[in-house]
């Protein structure tokens, strides 16, 4: 399960938590890279890896330029 | 900075829900990245359609001007030369075949370069009548 203090971790460049963090993810990834393939009037799945790799480096891009603090709409910062 | 229970809960559904909004565009760039590649991609028996071949052992039609040799590959064509006479024919090799001007022809056949214009003109119906199967007045 994704908890708070992995996300703050992960999104200061703690490469365990990112690791921990892409590993909660990787169901998810593998459903989405996964592709049907009919060959010789059979079915396979197969990982597409170049995809997978891809949603792996998204990961990385999203968690290292997240802000770890709550936003709500219409957020004011206050001086 | 101190952040409640309930703060950092959002924090994780803010976080999850950015994940998944960018895996589905990451999803959708993809394959619409593969289909651009589909239709682009050339398979390699289309590519030896474009591919340019060697004519080292093809068979080929050598006519000699003033001792310049030109080459011609298609056969119809260099019979059809026969039929010309020599000096249109001569005009027609050098400057559609060797790649001469005008200028350089009436140097090299001793013949003015209006003329040679004249006759080029004139061979070239000729061969345009010869080609559509009529007879040469």
């Amino acid at each position: 399960m994704i908890t708070y203090e992995m996300i703050y971790e992960a999104s200061n460049g703690d490469i365990s938590a990112l690791n921990s963090l892409i590993k909660q993810f990787q169901y998810q990834i593998n459903i989405l890279a996964t592709k049907k393939i009919i060959s010789n009037e059979k079915v396979k799945y197969i990982i597409d890896v170049d995809l997978r790799d891809q949603l792996v480096s998204k990961i990385i891009d999203l968690t290292l330029g997240f802000d770890p603090f709550p936003k709500y709409d219409g957020d004011v910062e206050n001086e | 900075m101190l952040i409640s229970d309930n703060e950092k809960l959002i924090v994780i559904k803010q976080f999850e829900s950015l994940c998944k909004k960018s895996f589905a565009n990451v999803v959708k760039n993809y394959y619409a990245r593969q289909a651009v590649l589909c239709e682009r991609n050339v398979l390699y028996d289309e590519l030896e359609r474009c591919c340019v071949s060697d004519n080292y052992f093809k068979r080929q039609y050598v006519y000699y001007v003033n001792e310049i040799p030109v080459i011609i590959e298609s056969r119809k064509i260099a019979f059809m030369l026969t039929k010309l006479n020599e000096e249109r024919r001569k005009i027609i090799l050098l400057y559609y075949f060797a790649g001469f001007k005008d200028n350089t022809i009436s140097l090299l056949l001793n013949i003015p370069r209006a003329t040679i214009q004249y006759r080029r003109s004139r061979a070239l119906i000729e061969l345009k009548e010869l080609f559509s199967g009529g007879t040469i007045i």
